[in-house]
């Protein structure tokens, strides 16, 4: 039911693609965030990975 | 080879090489303006669209390439895809992929060069000279003047002004030593040090932007608040429009560098067990994070914060409108301007020089393996194809006509035109089977399986689809909704003498790359090297 309420919420807040006088919409704010949330944790994550990556075994090199 | 043996000292320095070959000026003034002028957030979609099917495939397609032809001996283009596409034809066709990092290089170094000399100006004098006291629209007009009379705008050869010059003959001298100093020792040891350093420029910078709120209360509606609204509010009526698919798709392909000969090149100097999949996947992410977290909330926002939409909106088609003339002025209004203004166009100028890096090696390697010349004599003879090249864009500076030219055809065309020769390549001559065997070689990720369709079908349709929308927006004249003729580059290269003598300049050097190649093969076949690609490189 909470989650019922708090998704209806969302979409209703999510729905106002204008806002007044130029300024950011929800719309407006939840692309911005969406994007740039998701280009942060995919840098992050691959950095992660690589960083954490154990080096070769030397015998692999050549 | 008569070279001695190059290679990368450690794995995240060939990513930050590759990410700091990507980021560039465009991440931080042509994706803002591409994405408020084509749908603001709806923008993101055709956007991201064009990362998953174009950009991060065709991104590790080169890798693996890259990787591959290193292992038989190779490390430029022209062999390269000689060897993946087996035979004269590929190898011709490669030249591309030397043509572009270093014909971008005549004119990328000038772009460098103001970057680095608009520092100047900020570090030493506060900044262009503008008067706070005056109305806004005189300030830009100041800085445009300024900014046209520094680049020789006003007629050819008054380019050749002794502070231009100067800042010219600086970033050349960082350019030929760094890539002197060779691979480990040169590239990866700067970008270790200038991709942070950018990173941290970019969130100080970004940090005074998000907390300007309304700078000046007699004008409520220029705010941070409506600078993120401009930038990012959705218009979905956009996304009917081919032209916003166009913009996003040429915005994601350009920034990524994919197609620009430098992966490929940067990508043979690994070992047969380093992975190919995760590096590239890191090198495209760092690219998106300097372009979406970093240009897409700073360039904008302070404009609009300052000089309100109206001003904003007349530089957002251009890059260098927005920089080099709009922004002074938003520093000019910003507290503690000076410092943040020297702090902005000195990170620009660490995204230019570690782009432009990366456009002398593949030259400097090609000449290397193809005539068995030392790293001194071909870094040699590159710096000096390289000056004539700068000194030809800074002659014909009116109307930056020169580089004009050189950015579309080269910049642009050509790169559509090697990212298709490399795809196609890649999953049809080569093998999507045996490319996708070798990019997972040592690798610490998967490539998922969704992308053997992206791969073979999506990308080079995609591709081929926006490379014929880009020719027909661009080459022919176009009539505006005002009644006014836009000239296409067609007609432009008919009529235009600088843009024919420029093409005169490319056609030099496109002879000569493919004599170069002609006379490299030959030597390749008597070394025994294998390099029309009939021997499988598995050892």
């Amino acid at each position: 039911m909470t989650m019922m309420i708090a998704t209806s919420a969302a979409w209703s807040f999510l729905r106002q693609a204008d806002s007044e006088a130029g300024m950011l919409s929800p719309q407006g704010w939840a692309l911005m965030l969406v994007s740039v949330a998701a280009v942060v944790i995919l840098t992050a994550w691959c950095f992660a990975r690589v960083l954490g990556a154990p080096p070769p075994p030397p015998a692999e090199e050549g | 080879m008569s070279q001695a043996k190059q290679e990368w000292g450690t794995r995240l320095g060939v990513i930050l090489a590759v990410a700091g070959s990507a980021v560039g000026l465009g991440n931080f003034l042509r994706f803002p303006g591409n994405a408020a002028e084509n749908g603001g957030g709806a923008f993101m979609i055709p956007y991201f669209c064009a990362l998953l099917f174009l950009g991060i495939p065709i991104g590790w397609a080169e890798w693996a390439m890259g990787r591959y032809g290193g292992r038989k001996g190779f490390h430029s283009a022209p062999a390269i895809m000689g060897v993946v596409a087996r035979g004269a034809a590929g190898r011709f066709l490669g030249v591309i992929g030397v043509l572009i990092p270093l014909a971008v290089y005549f004119y990328y170094t000038m772009i460098e060069a103001w970057c680095l000399a608009y520092c100047w100006d900020y570090v030493a004098h506060g900044g262009i000279g503008l008067d706070e006291t005056r109305g806004v629209q005189d300030q830009v007009a100041v800085s445009t003047a300024h900014f046209e009379g520094f680049t020789g705008q006003a007629a050819d050869g008054s380019g050749f002004n002794g502070e231009l010059i100067v800042f010219w003959a600086i970033v050349t001298a960082f350019n030929v030593w760094f890539v002197y100093r060779g691979l480990s020792g040169g590239i990866e040891k700067f970008c270790r040090w200038a991709m942070p350093a950018m990173a941290v420029c970019g969130l100080l910078v970004l940090l005074r932007v998000l907390t300007l709120g309304t700078p000046d209360p007699e004008f409520p509606d220029r705010s941070v608040n409506h600078g993120l609204g401009f930038m990012w509010n959705p218009d979905y009526t956009k996304l009917g429009d081919f032209k916003t698919w166009l913009a996003a798709a040429g915005q994601i392909f350009f920034s990524l560098s994919v197609g620009f000969g430098v992966i490929i090149n940067y990508s043979s100097y690994l070992k047969k067990k380093d992975d190919v999949v995760l590096s590239g996947l890191t090198a495209s992410a760092t690219n998106e994070f300097f372009e979406v977290a970093l240009g897409g909330l700073i360039t904008i926002t302070a404009a609009v914060a300052f000089l309100g939409i109206a001003v904003t909106s007349t530089s957002t088609g251009s890059s260098f409108d927005l920089d080099f003339k709009t922004l002074p002025v938003v520093f000019a209004h910003m507290p503690f301007g000076r410092f943040f203004g020297a702090i902005w166009f000195f990170m620009l100028f660490l995204a230019a020089i570690t782009s432009s890096l990366s456009m002398m090696q593949p030259a400097q390697a090609f000449l290397a393996e193809a005539l068995g010349l030392t790293r001194g004599a071909a870094t040699t003879i590159v710096t000096g194809v390289c000056v004539a090249g700068n000194l030809f864009v800074l002659y014909f500076s009116k109307g930056l006509q020169a580089l004009d030219t050189i950015d579309f055809w080269v910049g642009s065309f050509f790169v559509f035109v090697m990212a298709m020769v490399q795809i196609i390549c890649f999953s049809w001559v080569f093998g999507l089977d045996r490319g996708l065997r070798e990019a997972h070689h040592g690798a610490q990720l998967r490539i998922p399986g969704v992308f053997r369709f992206i791969m073979k079908w999506v990308a080079p349709v995609y591709l081929l689809v926006i490379f014929v929308g880009f020719c027909w927006q661009t080459l022919p004249d176009k009539t505006r909704p005002d009644g006014t003729v836009k000239a296409g580059y067609l007609s432009t290269l008919a009529e235009d003498r600088v843009a024919q003598l420029t093409w005169g300049l490319l056609l030099a050097v496109i002879v000569a790359l493919v004599v170069v190649t002609a006379i490299g093969a030959r030597r390749w076949r008597a070394q025994g090297l294998d390099l029309d690609g009939t021997q499988d490189a598995e050892a």
